[in-house]
């Protein structure tokens, strides 16, 4: 698991070192698998294994959320990673990476990074990549309004 | 030899004309290969951001080759299979008739006995020997379950699948291997009170499909001279189309197994071509970048986005995802 070093606390005795540890705060929600679960009113630790996509609260963009180019790649991305059969996203991927490179040939290298990435089921890194891209949209959008 | 002394406005012109030549052998060459950054005295970051483009498409290009023989192999286990499947239902469709006669004949020897069983017999030959020759690309998924067909998919090669192929030569009586039993139940009598009675065949499988050779002579053979109902000639011919159910379920599920590894690897297949296509496309566009036009492009393209099918594409695609829970 490719987040584990985001989500792993301190392994406790007797703790199963395969399983991801997630503390939730009251309240918190997390995506697991085809399920939404919200946390009550204390904090919980959860420790989840298998092959099930885990996405928290703080990784989750909504679709309403995406109003830039590139935050709709990382909401694309966000829909193959839970999706049953990503196949039929590749090609909505895909036009929509051409669609930016053409209008901003600078990201190619983040794509490059984001669909290796995705090449290899590495969907939480191909995330955070995606998050440096929409960083770097923004820079390059703000530098107009000047 | 003596010095020349230039005096500063021939200094300036020499100056000037030099620079001029520079200009004139940059732009000449920028004709020449149509690039504006073509080498990484040019614009050294966008230079060698476009070789490492080039570079990747090309590395995933040689895996894409591997990754095509892989699908050329499995399409080609899959006629292999097909075929299988088709030589089986022959097999069915004979062992039928052979059931059919033997009925007419209150459970005794069909009338063509003989020739009946031949066929059946020929049947599974050519079942094996189309086992033995279903070679791809150099494996054979076909005839032993020890070969299997590994596809890379990273040049590392720590991300790769590995498909395990199958026996289904038809193993019987005089080959090596597990014992597999069948019975089959016959309900005797008449009446309110009936009897069950089981009549079993032990098949040595050499390790592929368990269908025995038909024999015509014999107890427990498709001539067999016995009347009980459970060892007569009908009941040897029923076993036998056990058996060739019993495959014939083996061969369809694993059918349907390399079917889903083909899927697979053609979907990598496809992503990796779109892949290097963009790739491509990215490191030709990096050498003509303006960085200062692309924040416009991007705005522009964020207020079209507002107005396009893309946009309608992802709302449907996110509201059947359970992204749609989150709100």
């Amino acid at each position: 698991m490719d987040f584990a070093e985001e989500y792993r606390l301190t392994i406790q005795p007797g703790e199963n070192l395969m399983a991801l540890v997630i503390d939730l705060k009251p309240s918190e929600r997390i995506i697991i698998g085809t399920a939404l679960i919200t946390n009550d009113a204390a904090r919980t630790r959860l420790h989840i294994e298998g092959a099930a996509p885990i996405l928290r609260e703080k990784d989750i963009m909504r679709e309403n959320e995406a109003d830039t180019p590139c935050k709709k790649i990382y909401l694309t991305v966000q829909l193959m990673y839970l999706a049953a059969d990503p196949k039929e996203l590749h090609k909505l991927y895909f036009e929509q990476v051409r669609e930016i490179q053409q209008a901003a040939p600078s990201t190619a290298s983040y794509f490059m990074k984001i669909s290796d990435f995705i090449l290899n089921d590495m969907y939480y890194k191909a995330l955070k990549e995606t998050r440096k891209l929409i960083e770097y949209e923004k820079e390059l959008m703000s530098g107009v309004k000047k | 030899m003596a010095e020349v002394t230039l005096t500063a406005a021939l200094r300036s012109n020499l100056l000037s004309l030099q620079h001029t030549q520079v200009l004139l052998n940059q732009t000449e060459q920028r004709l020449a290969t149509g690039k504006k950054v073509n080498s990484a005295l040019d614009n050294p970051s966008a230079f060698f951001a476009s070789q490492s483009l080039t570079n990747r498409a090309g590395d995933l290009s040689n895996l894409l080759d591997s990754q095509g023989q892989a699908v050329e192999t499995l399409k080609g286990t899959d006629a292999g299979i097909t075929s299988i499947t088709s030589f089986l239902q022959q097999a069915k469709a004979v062992a039928q008739q052979a059931l059919n006669e033997s009925n007419a004949n209150g459970g005794g020897a069909p009338t063509d006995v003989a020739d009946l069983a031949k066929q059946f017999n020929e049947i599974l030959k050519q079942i094996t020997s189309l086992a033995g020759d279903a070679n791809y690309q150099g494996t054979n998924l076909l005839n032993n379950a020890s070969n299997s067909l590994k596809v890379i998919y990273n040049e590392t090669g720590s991300s790769t699948q590995t498909i395990q192929g199958v026996d289904f030569t038809v193993g019987s009586t005089g080959n090596t291997g597990t014992t597999v039993t069948y019975t089959h139940k016959y309900v005797t009598g008449s009446g309110t009170t009936a009897t069950t009675v089981t009549a079993t065949a032990t098949v040595t499988a050499g390790g592929g499909l368990a269908i025995a050779d038909a024999a015509t002579t014999g107890a427990g053979s498709w001539g067999a001279t016995g009347t009980a109902v459970n060892s007569n000639a009908a009941a040897a011919i029923q076993l036998s189309l056990d058996e060739v159910d019993k495959a014939l379920t083996t061969v369809r599920a694993q059918a349907s197994t390399f079917g889903t590894n083909l899927s697979i690897i053609q979907t990598r297949q496809d992503f990796t071509t779109n892949l290097i296509n963009t790739l491509k496309e990215g490191s030709d566009s990096l050498t003509l970048a303006d960085t200062n036009q692309e924040g416009a492009n991007l705005l522009a393209l964020q207020t079209a986005q507002q107005l396009g099918i893309q946009s309608l594409s992802l709302a449907s695609q996110a509201n059947q995802s359970v992204l749609r829970l989150f709100g």
